[in-house]
């Protein structure tokens, strides 16, 4: 654990909540301290000067002071806003959905510069593109790999066999891919050969742009439950933001169907 | 040491209730309890009655959701308001703060908090089905959504905005800029860039 009275350091906004009369407890992952829980006091006035600085979402520099239970901010600057996400529901979700991923894997006071780096890069991703699908997913990978639950993606986690270049399953619970041979079990889930590709290539390039991969919507679906069922069996939990970002691709789905309908009738 | 720290005694009961009021700690409880102790009778009595009227009276209105003693509320039921024009707002408390300002002279409907998915808040938890029930049965032109402009207030806008049904409606939100008495030099980056699209020609 890090001795120091203040320190200044680059830092990403994951969530705060009220405290007191006009205070805020902000939680966030700083370069080098790691996750770090701070009050900023008075940041719930209009006039506060800490004010619009600290949104969730939002990359700051900040400088904390060392507090009895808390730190203290004492000040804080936006390095990075990402205006997009705020202008896009679906943006948003995502985002709202890296910065818990992020919350939830973190130790306090343990630094982890690759996840602030895959986090900031995805952030990116997310607010210009307007398919982030892989990056959404290569962040999912990353986070795994960099909290240290990397999924084996070359022998079989059961019988160790090298994995053939064919359709395979994947275990969750065991953490990676499983031959044919092995997978009866129950509790294994299909992983295809293109998925099994991506996987390769988000493990050999973490913060690589992935322009020049494709993914189609199905591979999509798969690599998409594969991982969360992988994270929720790790964090032992469910992610409170998945159910609101299912939930807006229901509605997305519902009215794309209602407006092809209506366009048939036409 | 809280001497009333037994919670069978009536002023250890009475400390330990307060305590659990926002805002006040163990020892705000016991000062404010040795207060009301103080107090005549009279006044204890008032402050007794005006709890209990809260607890019995309060409801929520069938129309804008707000808390009243009435359904339809003194607003709901008031004919000079405009009709028109509905303001959604995360809370009751933000109902008095623009009827405050004496700006807005149309209806109000209290969503009771913001989607916060972190939290597990999605819109079935708030009043958002009845916001679009009332947007159908009601002859509203105009809907100012006024919710904070935060991560969770922005979502719910944004939600609200995405899956309204009603055709020809408009839809506003409030202006986002700097606050009177505020500093361009402590701006961020979002506020700054929105006061900017924003700006307004000078009018005499």
């Amino acid at each position: 654990m890090t001795s120091y009275k203040t320190f200044t350091n680059p830092a990403l906004v994951l969530k705060y909540f009220p405290y007191q009369e006009a205070d805020l407890i902000v939680t966030m992952l700083t370069k080098d301290h790691g996750k770090v829980q701070a009050i900023a006091k008075g940041a719930r006035k209009l006039q506060s000067k800490f004010s619009g600085h600290i949104e969730p979402l939002t990359v700051v520099n900040v400088q904390l002071a060392k507090g009895k239970s808390l730190d203290t901010v004492t000040q804080v600057q936006t390095d990075k806003a990402y205006p997009q996400l705020y202008d896009d529901l679906h943006k948003l979700a995502h985002g709202i959905y890296i910065s818990e991923l992020i919350d939830q894997f973190t130790p306090e006071r343990e630094p982890n510069r690759q996840i602030f780096e895959i986090g900031l890069k995805t952030l990116d991703v997310l607010s210009k593109s307007d398919s982030p699908e892989l990056g959404l997913l290569n962040f999912e990978f990353q986070i795994l790999k960099f909290s240290g639950f990397l999924p084996e993606l070359f022998n079989c986690v059961i019988c160790e066999a090298e994995i053939k270049p064919t359709e395979n399953r994947y275990s969750p619970n065991r953490g990676g891919v499983v031959c044919l041979s092995c997978s009866n079990s129950r509790e294994t889930l299909p992983l295809s050969l293109s998925g099994m590709k991506i996987l390769r290539h988000f493990n050999l390039y973490p913060v690589a742009q992935h322009s020049g991969l494709k993914i189609r919507k199905e591979t999509y679906f798969e690599l998409k439950t594969l991982l969360l069922e992988t994270i929720i069996f790790w964090l032992e939990k469910d992610l409170n933001s998945s159910g609101f970002v299912e939930h807006l691709r229901i509605l997305q789905n519902t009215s794309a169907n209602n407006e092809s309908e209506k366009d048939n009738n036409d | 040491m809280n001497l009333y720290n037994n919670t069978s005694d009536s002023l250890g009961i009475l400390i330990e209730e307060l305590g659990k009021l926002p805002g006040i700690g163990p020892k705000t409880a016991q000062r404010l309890a040795y207060h009301i102790v103080r107090q005549p009778d009279q006044t204890n009595q008032q402050l007794a009655e005006a709890i209990s009227a809260v607890i019995t009276k309060i409801i929520y209105c069938s129309k804008c959701q707000n808390l009243s003693d009435y359904d339809p509320c003194y607003i709901c039921s008031n004919p000079n308001r405009n009709l028109n024009q509905l303001c959604v707002v995360e809370d009751p408390m933000d109902v008095v703060a623009i009827e405050k300002s004496n700006c807005f002279k149309g209806l109000y409907h209290v969503l009771h908090g913001s989607i916060s998915p972190l939290n597990g808040i999605g819109p079935e938890q708030l009043r958002i089905p009845q916001l679009f029930h009332r947007l159908e049965e009601e002859n509203i032109t105009e809907m100012i959504i006024a919710t904070n402009p935060t991560l969770q207030g922005e979502a719910t806008a944004l939600y609200i905005s995405n899956n309204n049904k009603k055709e020809g409606l408009v839809i506003t939100h409030l202006a986002r800029g700097l606050p009177i008495g505020g500093s361009l030099e402590y701006s961020d980056d979002i506020t700054l860039s929105r006061a900017f699209q924003g700006r307004q020609q000078f009018t005499e």
